[in-house]
């Protein structure tokens, strides 16, 4: 399944930048922009890269004044990550990826007193964007934040007492391709530690495979949201692996 | 961490981007773009710090 991620983040990387293959290196590169997050490349899968090929990857950055820069799953090219090591480029980051099989869900119970509802109001747009802030540990949400969430297209789930109170929240991402990213997870500490975030993300990944996802996956930020989404039925089974040459 | 994933910040970012690249924008709409795109940078570095910081505790 991990190829189908890849290719999702592939189609994303291509849009309406620059392209260039380098051996079997898709290496993308923003025309105006040198920040890092929008200049990159990914190879293909299997690639077992030549030195040949590890010199015309680096020249297509450095011939563009950009930094030699990688974004991939590892998973499905494990003879790059060696290969580019031994070329003098380093590991700077891994994100740990989630999948949920289908049918791998888990029912989480809903904690008493909790309803998780669509929002469809004004108020509840905020209510939901607010406690994610909130959880994030982030300033309070602008107007701006709120219109952002209304009109992103994607499935949102909002989390708060019976009587009103805002729990949480959580978004899957509009379903393309067949995939979708449950992300956002969030639940305000007065409601941590009782079973909300995973009935969120449960249903989040339920909501995506019913608007046709049949690939649901997330990356957690850390260990302890790794935990609730593996009882909810994720599983790690790659990652996004970073990797840099910074040159002088 | 934030209410965005990496790849959802990454591709908005580089919307943000393509939009100011392009022009057509009025000096506001440049500038409320040019904000956003530093909000998006700051949510993928600290996706990024994340990262390492866990790759770091894993290495011991």
């Amino acid at each position: 399944m991990s190829q189908r991620i890849q290719d999702y983040m592939l189609a994303s990387a291509v849009r309406g930048r620059e392209v260039v293959r380098a051996g079997p290196f898709t290496v993308t590169i923003s025309a105006h922009d040198p920040l890092v997050y929008i200049n990159y490349a990914i190879p293909a899968a299997g690639a077992d890269p030549t030195p040949q090929d590890i010199a015309a990857l680096e020249e297509a950055f450095t011939s563009r004044s950009r930094t030699p820069r990688l974004e991939y799953l590892p998973g499905l090219a494990p003879l790059v990550e060696p290969a580019l090591v031994a070329a003098g480029f380093t590991v700077t980051d891994r994100l740990p990826l989630m999948e949920c099989p289908p049918g791998a869900e888990v029912n989480q119970p809903l904690p008493d007193g909790i309803e998780l509802v669509t929002p469809a109001t004004e108020d509840e747009f905020r209510d939901m964007v607010a406690a994610q802030h909130e959880a994030f540990g982030e300033p309070p949400p602008s107007a701006e934040h709120v219109a952002k969430a209304r009109a992103s297209g994607n499935i949102h789930l909002f989390a708060r007492t019976t009587d009103g109170e805002p729990a949480g929240g959580g978004a899957a991402v509009a379903v393309r391709d067949g995939i979708s990213e449950v992300a956002g997870i969030a639940v305000r500490p007065k409601f941590e530690r009782c079973g909300v975030g995973g009935a969120i993300t449960l249903h989040l990944t339920r909501a995506a495979r019913a608007a046709g996802a049949g690939l649901v996956y997330l990356t957690p930020a850390g260990d302890a949201q790794e935990r609730v989404y593996a009882r909810v039925g994720y599983r790690r089974t790659d990652s996004v692996l970073f990797l840099t040459k910074e040159t002088s | 961490m934030t209410d965005l994933s990496y790849e959802q910040a990454r591709a908005e970012l580089a919307t943000v981007v393509e939009k100011l690249e392009s022009g057509g924008t009025t000096l506001e709409e440049s500038l409320a773009l040019w904000e956003r795109g530093e909000e998006l940078a700051v949510i993928c570095q600290r996706w990024l710090d994340n990262a390492r910081a866990r790759l770091t505790a894993d290495r011991g």
